[in-house]
């Protein structure tokens, strides 16, 4: 009999428990530790964010759908890792901070056989002074109640320009090493699409700042789309968006500051700007949750576990290389962490071997460069393989195979709303395979069938169906196993 | 020039990095009606979940 828990309720971490829950015997116990006592479908926060749809339509609670799968839930955010046990006993285990109000600040330790690590992204406002909507200029949409503010700030400055006065708008990327291009580009257009509803657009000047040196990157080097017998890129397919919808973009930035109403950034040529704003969504960078390890003995091995940027070290291959040498083998295939064959690290928690996107610095050397993606789509990939791998481990022994998803080989699908309404909504609609270009296998880096981008209603319609469907599969409801991730 | 980028060219200050877009391919009153054609997307809608579906087999499972 054997105990697995899930550190992390997100895309990744609540896919593993589910799966788990359905894989293993009985007798087998899964816990999930998540400081959040709901779960919330980022994607929509988007709608949120422009007041088109209610913070309650995108979280729901996790304890009754943990209880109907007979799942432990520790409402707590893991501290420590101890995978070697401790002084009082050799069996693993991760240190908890309780975060539910009955049990605040308690502490607990919680021994595992297996472990699965989904603790996602930190959030580093903090990386850009004046960053982000905790004591910072900036709004922000990536969690749901950073949405609500956004939108909140959103309708005043749509106030403002109703009665007659102009308003420069910034949305994109609040540091050189951001990643998330896509929910950037997503929030831009929907802004716009709320301007022209409210018959302002034209008083308003709408900026996208991002770090990516073309547009179209979106942190995946870009893509080759095949179109009316001709090879067209990514960049040109975005570009026609912005200059369709007068979107302005700033290309190549890095924000170093942001005081009140001005952001300070610097360009690839190292050049230094400022860019006055009424109204300003920037991401934050993200980096790994700040997880500890320890040796039985007490001694600190956060290093062997953790590359620098809080992201766990996976079997993929770290090895430095010039961007010409990166290859689709340096990926990982099994998540499984480096020295311990019973911890998996998914999602935006594990630690990607480089980026995706053409490595920048500007003339200062400063980085420019988005850092590679981890979308929902090969989340929730990683999170059911993980927990196949564990499930097989548990009913076959310790030497069953571990199952495999490398984003070197696995497709994503980014529909980015730009615009809502089931008659007049619209979305540019992305789909890339696989992830990581693999330029061994296809001239163009990817599979040019399933690498496609089109602008229309049906996308707005997959983003909505979207919506409802990984809602109806994070509640368990019936069937849910048979939506794929 | 057309009136929509004289006007995007006046909004943007002088000395200013905004990317030129000028070279960015507009789409055409015909595409634009297309984009919003409700029997050309229905189809674009299932042609768009079977390119998904069609990933999902190819690359969810990787096992050997
Ligand atoms: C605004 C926005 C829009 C997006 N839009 C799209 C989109 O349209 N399509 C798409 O594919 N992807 C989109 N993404 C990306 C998508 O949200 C991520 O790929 C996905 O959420 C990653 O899953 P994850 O499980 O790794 O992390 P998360 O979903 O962030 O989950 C992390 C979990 O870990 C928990 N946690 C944090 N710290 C601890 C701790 N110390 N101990 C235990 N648990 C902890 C968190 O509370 C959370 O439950 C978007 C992202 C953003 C920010």
């Amino acid at each position: 009999m054997a105990d697995v828990v899930v550190l992390g309720a997100g895309v990744s971490g609540h896919t593993a428990a589910l799966h788990l829950s359905r894989l293993l015997p009985p007798g087998n116990t899964v816990t999930v530790v998540s400081p959040n006592s709901q779960w919330n479908w980022i994607p929509s926060n988007i709608w949120v964010g422009v007041g088109k749809m209610a913070k309650k339509q995108v979280v729901f609670p996790l304890a009754p759908v943990y209880r109907k799968r007979g799942i432990r839930f520790v409402q707590a955010k893991a501290t420590a890792i101890r995978p070697r046990g401790d002084e009082t006993s050799e069996r693993p285990a991760v240190d908890v901070e309780y975060t539910a109000p009955d049990k605040a600040r308690q502490t607990e330790r919680i021994r595992y056989d297996y472990l699965v690590n989904a603790t996602g992204p930190q959030l580093r406002f903090h990386a850009t002074p004046g960053l982000g909507p905790d004591g910072g200029h900036t709004v922000s949409v990536c969690t749901a109640d950073h949405a609500v503010e956004a939108a909140a700030a959103l309708r005043d400055t749509i106030e403002r320009l109703k009665a007659g006065q102009s308003q420069t708008l910034v949305v994109g990327m609040g540091h050189g090493t951001c990643t998330c291009e896509g929910a950037a580009f997503e929030y831009v257009f929907n802004v716009d699409h709320e301007l022209r509803e409210a018959g302002v657009r034209d008083r308003a000047r709408l900026v996208f700042l991002t770090n990516e040196a073309e547009l179209g990157d979106f942190g995946v080097d870009g893509m080759v789309f095949e179109e009316r017998g001709f090879q067209t890129t990514s960049e040109l397919w975005a570009g026609s968006l912005f200059r369709e919808r007068d979107v302005q973009a700033i290309l190549g930035a890095h924000v170093s500051r942001v005081e009140p109403g001005v952001v300070h950034y610097e360009t690839l040529d190292g050049a230094s700007h400022t860019l006055d704003f009424d109204f300003a969504m920037l991401l934050p960078p993200f980096g790994g949750v700040q997880l500890k390890a320890f040796d039985r003995d007490g001694a600190d091995i956060t290093e062997h576990l953790f590359a620098p940027s809080g992201f766990m070290k996976v079997d993929a291959d770290y090895t430095p290389k010039p961007y010409d040498e990166w290859r689709a083998e340096d990926w990982p295939k099994t998540y499984q962490a480096v020295g311990y064959d019973n911890i998996w690290a998914v999602g935006i928690a594990f630690a990607p071997p480089h980026q995706i996107s053409r490595p920048r610095k500007s003339a200062n050397g400063t980085v420019i460069a988005p850092s590679p993606p981890r979308t929902g789509m090969p989340s929730g990939v990683m999170g059911k393989v993980a927990a196949m791998s564990i499930a097989d481990r548990i009913k076959h022994g310790t030497s069953a195979p571990n199952h495999e998803a490398s984003m070197a080989a696995m497709g994503a699908a980014c529909v980015a709303s730009v615009g809502e309404g089931l008659r007049t909504g619209s979305a540019a609609a992305m789909t890339m395979m696989p992830v990581v270009p693999d330029y061994q296998r296809f001239p163009t880096g990817r599979d040019l069938a399933d690498t496609r981008g089109e602008v229309g209603l049906a996308g707005h319609w997959v983003k909505l169906m979207l919506h409802y469907l990984f809602l109806y599969k994070a509640k368990a409801l019936p069937g849910w196993q048979l939506i794929p991730e | 020039m057309s009136e929509r980028m004289h006007e995007q060219q006046l909004r943007v200050p002088a000395g200013s990095t905004v990317a030129d877009l000028s070279k960015a391919p507009l789409p055409t009153e015909s595409t634009l009606r297309k984009r919003m054609s409700l029997p050309l997307q229905v189809i674009r809608f299932f042609v768009f979940n079977a390119r998904i579906m069609r990933m999902v087999l190819k690359g969810h499972s990787q096992d050997h």
